[in-house]
């Protein structure tokens, strides 16, 4: 059913088993979970079936600190706030996390899921559907026509080919709006923003969500259990301003909300010669349909993960673009180190060496300086703005310029070509946000390191969940849309227990 | 600064491997050798390119001689002979790969060897 939060009488009290805040990717997920079976539940959204500025200004706060995100207006535009969130605006790039970034790894502080890839597998097979994309297969040896074979780099021990696929990409608010809103046991309200989190006395419960429509119209929600989805920054500002009952805010006992913020960084690193290309370096530089599996693939290079934990670098993709100006150094390379390469091995005479840009996407180091807070400027609705303070460490700029290396050195010692490093001592932070908010409500077993635990419930606070990016603790260099779904999907397999324990 | 005295310094700083070269130099076959270099990379604009940055970044190399010692000095003198010189070379920038020899120029990762080979080919031409 479609509510139009703002047509409802004043101070109406709606009731449900399940209250989920957010129509993005996250919430769409778990309301569809629970379509047309016994629990009722509420899906607040704040803005209504297209995009509206004056519901999408209420996103906007500012950036501080040396580290600006490529966009000005981050912090305002990296979230879409109608019904589907930022699938309304996304590309669509899918690969699940790499078994390694679930790890604690010593070499990367705060670093560790609570759980490995393999708890998060079967669902990630069920967010691969949702995302429009099948069969779930990864592995490039496997994915790929042999027709398209990924580069074999040595013997597969140091540089490796990932892939991903691309998926339409789905708008989640389009594809799965009728399940949601035609399911019997779902009430969507639209326009429906919370500006409160109400909790019992000691902050141990949630009651309701006060809610509030730009119109000024108001409204309460109770419910048995609450998610949290109203995306990266939004879930941290809304822990932060329900501080009635702890000054701090919620779940914020041990000032852990906001913190690690983090993004994927990405680099115009610099330049790469192909000494030895295949027949399908498309694919590392275009998605491709592949044949055998009905959608747009693509490569990119990587470090492999016992080099990774060899050397302890950051996981990496390299991402090849092609160049066609191969005037100067770039060309003089190529053609040195490709009659070098293929010295006693020749190739096909029409194949030359391939030219590529290189751009570099790395995971950032859990960084508790990174940080969301809230501002002294108000929001149309009241509600304090947002503050990012987004940080780097000298150890991600260190780390990656070892990685860029790394590829370099595996590349010439594989005989396989040549990487032109542009990142240097003297402009060590050419550094783009890739417009994928991640941390904030982190997930850790220890109170005192994350927000929320194993299964996305905010610590101390028995019905209160998080669902999103904002629980990530690492996010590796995979996008990372498919693996918030597939914790959404895990979430509402956890939820739908737990309510029917209470139903029992 | 004396021929021999610029040579031993040259020589520390491109490694004690080439001291033994200087002698095999010594018994007459340096020409051989910079001929059978000097012939693995055709003389191009791009050899001339990347010799010529590598000799303006390292200036003191800029000498036939110990570039020849230098690059020489880590194969073995029967393997020059029976091998395709062309696969040594390969092998050795290879190498140089792995064990973390390599030169920046122009913002560029090159192995040293192949760096070097460029400015050799570059100076025997020339001269």
């Amino acid at each position: 059913m479609l509510i139009d939060a703002r047509a409802v009488p004043k101070d109406k009290t709606f009731e449900a088993d399940l209250c989920i805040v957010g129509a993005g990717a996250a919430g769409i997920t778990i309301a569809r979970e629970f379509a047309n079976k016994g629990q009722s539940v509420i899906l607040l959204e704040s803005g209504g079936f297209e995009f509206e500025e004056d519901t999408q200004d209420l996103n906007a706060g500012e950036t501080v600190g040396r580290f600006m995100p490529a966009k000005r207006h981050y912090v305002s535009s990296v979230q879409v706030r109608y019904f589907g969130g930022s699938t309304n605006r996304w590309e669509g790039w899918c690969r699940p996390l790499d078994a390694i970034d679930f790890e604690e790894r010593s070499w990367v502080p705060n670093s560790g899921w609570p759980f490995p890839k393999s708890h998060l597998e079967p669902f990630y097979r069920n967010a691969n559907e949702i995302c429009q994309i099948k069969p779930f297969d990864y592995d490039p040896q496997e994915a790929l026509s042999p027709s398209r074979p990924p580069l074999t780099i040595g013997k597969n021990d140091g540089i490796v080919t990932k892939t991903y696929h691309l998926s339409p990409p789905t708008r989640f608010g389009q594809v799965y709006r009728k399940d949601v809103v035609d399911a019997p046991n779902i009430r969507v309200l639209l326009h429906a923003n919370v500006v409160d989190i109400v909790t019992n006395s000691s902050a141990s419960a949630v009651h309701l969500m006060e809610v509030q429509c730009l119109t000024d119209n108001k409204l309460w929600v109770r419910a048995k259990a609450y998610v949290l989805a109203a995306g990266g920054m939004q879930n941290s500002r809304v822990l932060l301003y329900s501080n009635k009952v702890l000054k701090a805010g919620l779940g914020n006992q041990h000032g852990v909300v906001g913190r690690y913020f983090f993004e994927h960084l990405n680099w115009n690193a610099g330049s790469a010669v192909i000494t030895k290309p295949n027949e399908s370096m498309d694919l590392y530089e275009s998605a491709t349909m592949e044949p055998t599996l009905g959608n747009p693939t693509f490569g990119a290079l990587s470090l492999a993960e016992d080099l990774q934990r060899r050397h302890q670098l950051l996981n990496t993709a390299f991402i090849l673009f092609p160049k066609y100006d191969v005037r100067s150094m770039l060309g003089a390379i190529g053609e040195v180190s490709s009659l070098i390469d293929r010295f006693g091995k020749p190739s096909p005479p029409s194949r030359g060496p391939h030219y590529s840009m290189l751009y570099t996407r790395t995971e950032q180091v859990p960084n508790p300086n990174s940080r969301i807070t809230l501002s002294g400027e108000q929001d149309a609705l009241g509600k304090p703005r947002v503050i990012l303070n987004w940080q780097l460490s000298d150890r991600d700029s260190e780390q990656i310029r070892k990685s860029i290396k790394f590829l370099g050195r595996e590349l010439g010692r594989n005989g396989f070509g040549r990487v032109a490093l542009r990142v240097t001592d003297h402009n060590p932070w050419p550094v783009r946000a890739a417009s994928h908010p991640m941390g904030g409500t982190r997930m850790h077993s220890d109170a005192k390191k994350g927000v929320v635990d194993a299964n996305c419930r905010v610590h101390g606070i028995a019905n209160l969940y998080v669902a999103g990016s904002s629980v990530f603790p690492t996010g590796g260099f995979s996008n990372p849309t498919l693996t918030l779904v597939a914790l959404a999907l895990r979430l509402a397999s956890h939820l739908t227990e737990v309510l029917e324990s209470k139903d029992r | 600064m004396s021929t021999i005295s610029r040579r031993g310094f040259l020589v520390s700083v491109v490694g004690g491997g080439a001291a033994l070269a200087i002698v095999v130099f010594r018994g007459g076959r340096n020409k051989r050798i910079v001929l059978k270099l000097t012939e693995v990379l055709d003389f191009g604009p791009s050899t001339e390119l990347i010799g010529r940055q590598y000799l303006r970044k390292t200036p003191l190399e800029k000498d036939q001689a110990l570039l020849t010692e230098s690059i020489f000095s880590s194969f073995e003198w029967s393997a020059f002979l029976e091998t395709d010189v062309r696969i040594l070379i390969r092998d050795r920038v290879k190498q140089d790969f792995a064990e973390e020899r390599v030169v920046r120029l122009g913002h560029w990762m090159l192995s040293q060897t192949e760096a070097r080979l460029c400015a050799l080919t570059l100076l025997a031409k020339s001269s």
